[in-house]
């Protein structure tokens, strides 16, 4: 009781901001401010999440199934960035030679939007798993190299300076001290690069889908459905914020006590 | 105290503002009219032949004509369009018939004439080598279709759903006594499509206008179509409904430049092979010349007025373009798109009109035309 208590004085304002916008919406959409063929009341989302845990009616695939697919499909590519784009962007900022060596390349990649590399990914991985994982390891590796490669650099040069007098070797120091003290910055690159792989869903399951949350979205359109395309939406907004959440509790984990 | 009430007073402003901004993008303009300038209808359109009647009109300075202006919108698709039709930023257009239909469930839209004929342009496509081309005419009602139910059973086919293509598969799949549960379909973009074929992916390939063309030239094999697979696939052309109880003079207007296209383009091919050549490569930017132009006119048959109006006119209570939508209903039902009680209500509600059609055939008249 007392935990409900502490909770609600925390977040009194958080859950006020929800209500009054809930209420905002219901009030907009019922009384046609909007018209009712632009944005659905949330009431009426609400009743087709509930009929979407159980039909997968009109757009192919019950709520679950959507969500399953779009989860191994974020995940995977998230996964892949993390494997690749931590270590590419510590090594980077740790050696110079090899800062030089990739960077070019980075900076060239960096800015071009995973959506522009749809017709490629389609021919170098076809049209399965492989092409849409790839769109999505696009957007999420980039944050992954950037913030790892920031932390490393950010490495306390005292620290580095002891570590040698005492005689540690450059491949200790680089692994007792530089990636340990890069892991904060890490954790905010994996967190961005999540939201990055989160949002990128739309764009990667526009290539050959049959379901997922985008591939819904895409179908409430054709459908002319907007309650659909809200539910997609918002179930994407939803899990999101959970996955950062989730990130965020690992993060605190393994970082307490380190960051400043 | 003085901090919460400033608070609460910016509560209320940020409602405020939200509720101005969104009502204010509600109505759109309607017919905008000043005393100088003729009627202004914005006409929507597709890189499609359907297009051509507006965008020649606008081209041989026709709009004057009819004592209109007319506002050129383009969109890639029916999506699109349609969206944009929601939210009043245009009056008239041509689409397929699929938008056709769920614009007319979910917006009240009329379907007032027919563009074309699109039953052969929706049509299936496999590569040189495939095993489908070792037979023909399986099912001997059905002659023009390649393969039998065994070559088509496993196959993948990439297909843009819930559209007239996916519509065309569907039939030919039936034709040879099967359903989607004996194929795999992948749906995927039009463009994206061909591409991901040509990389060898899927076994078969749906496509319309003018992609089709493209397939052709990339020495892809034609093995069905709407046309084949016993459907039929009208283009439609559509009103907004507010814009069409408002101002139909302006709808009749605009339908006889419309209509004067199409009667032009069965006139004089040559001159409106030209026009969508030119409507194709420099305005839609799509790579095709005016050899694919002309096979437009030759697989997709054009109404004139008198043409329209029989499609239009009810025996035993349904017309033709009745019954190609009420199918073409009933195989989004069959495929759990729409409810059985929203196609009741679409096909009810009479949304396919040839009530302008009728008001130009008097105009025509009074004109002696």
């Amino acid at each position: 009781m007392k935990a409900l208590q502490n909770f609600l004085r925390k977040n009194i304002l958080s859950i006020i901001s929800l209500v009054v916008f809930l209420i905002a919406w219901q009030i907009i959409t019922v009384y046609e401010i909007v018209p009712r063929r632009m944005l659905v009341p949330p009431t009426e989302v609400v009743e087709l999440f509930f009929d979407k845990l159980n039909n997968p009616d009109p757009d192919g695939a019950t709520l679950l199934a959507h969500f399953k697919t779009s989860i191994t499909l974020a995940l995977s590519g998230f996964g892949l960035a993390m494997i690749i784009g931590v270590p590419l962007g510590l090594l980077m900022g740790w050696y110079q030679r090899f800062d030089n060596l990739v960077r070019p390349i980075f900076e060239v990649m960096r800015p071009i939007p995973p959506i522009a590399w749809i017709p490629l990914a389609i021919l170098w991985f076809g049209i399965g798993l492989g092409a849409k994982s790839f769109i999505i390891w696009l957007s999420a590796f980039v944050p992954c190299v950037i913030n790892s490669y920031t932390g490393i650099k950010l490495t306390d040069p005292v620290l580095v300076r002891v570590a040698r007098i005492f005689g540690a070797t450059d491949r200790e120091i680089f692994f007792k001290i530089g990636i340990p003290s890069a892991v904060p910055m890490v954790f905010t690159g994996l967190r961005l690069s999540l939201n990055s792989a989160w949002m990128t869903l739309v764009a990667a399951e526009l290539l050959a889908a049959t379901e997922g949350l985008g591939y819904m979205i895409q179908m409430g359109r054709r459908l002319l459905r907007p309650d659909i395309i809200v539910l997609g939406m918002l179930t994407i907004g939803l899990v999101g914020a959970i996955l950062a959440g989730v990130l965020g509790k690992i993060e605190q984990r393994i970082t307490m006590g380190r960051r400043m | 105290m003085l901090k919460r009430r400033t608070g609460l007073i910016a509560l209320v402003i940020l409602i405020a503002f939200v509720l101005t901004a969104c009502g204010s993008s509600a109505p759109k303009q309607e017919a905008a009219k000043t005393p100088d300038k003729l009627p202004l209808v914005r006409a929507s359109h597709q890189p499609c032949m359907h297009a051509l009647p507006t965008w020649m009109g606008i081209e041989k300075g026709w709009p004057k004509d009819h004592g209109i202006e007319i506002k050129y919108m383009f969109f890639p698709s029916g999506a699109p369009q349609i969206e944009a039709m929601a939210a009043g930023e245009w009056d008239v257009g041509a689409m397929g018939t699929v938008p056709a239909l769920m614009a007319a469930l979910r917006y009240g839209t009329y379907t007032i004439a027919i563009s074309n004929d699109e039953s052969e342009t929706n049509d299936v496509w496999v590569r040189k080598d495939s095993p489908l081309l070792k037979t023909k005419g399986f099912n001997p009602k059905y002659p023009e279709i390649y393969g039998t139910p065994d070559d088509w059973k496993g196959k993948t086919i990439l297909t843009t759903t819930v559209s007239t293509g996916h519509y065309a598969v569907v039939a030919t799949l039936k034709a040879l006594g099967l359903t989607e549960k004996d194929v795999k379909i992948v749906n995927m973009e039009q463009s994206q499509a061909i591409a991901a074929f040509e990389s060898g992916q899927g076994d078969i390939l749906q496509l319309w206008a003018p992609f089709d063309y493209i397939a052709e030239q990339k020495g892809f094999v034609k093995v069905s179509s709407g046309k084949r697979a016993g459907v039929d696939i009208p283009g439609a052309v559509v009103v907004r409904k507010e814009f069409a109880d408002k101002n139909p003079e302006l709808v009749v207007k605009w339908l006889d430049m419309y209509m004067r296209g199409i009667e032009h383009m069965k006139k004089d091919k040559a001159d409106s092979t030209k026009f969508l050549g030119r409507y194709f490569r420099d305005y839609c930017g799509l790579k095709l010349d005016d050899t694919i132009a002309a096979k437009e006119f030759e697989l997709r048959p054009l109404y004139d007025l008198d043409e329209q109006l029989k499609l239009f006119e009810k025996a035993n209570g349904t017309s033709k373009v009745d019954k190609a939508f009420a199918d073409l209903a009933q195989f989004f039902v069959d495929q759990g798109r729409i409810k059985p009680e929203e196609k009741d209500k679409v096909l009810s509600s009479n949304f396919a009109t040839d009530k302008f059609l009728k008001m130009l055939k008097e105009q025509r008249a009074k004109q002696g035309k």
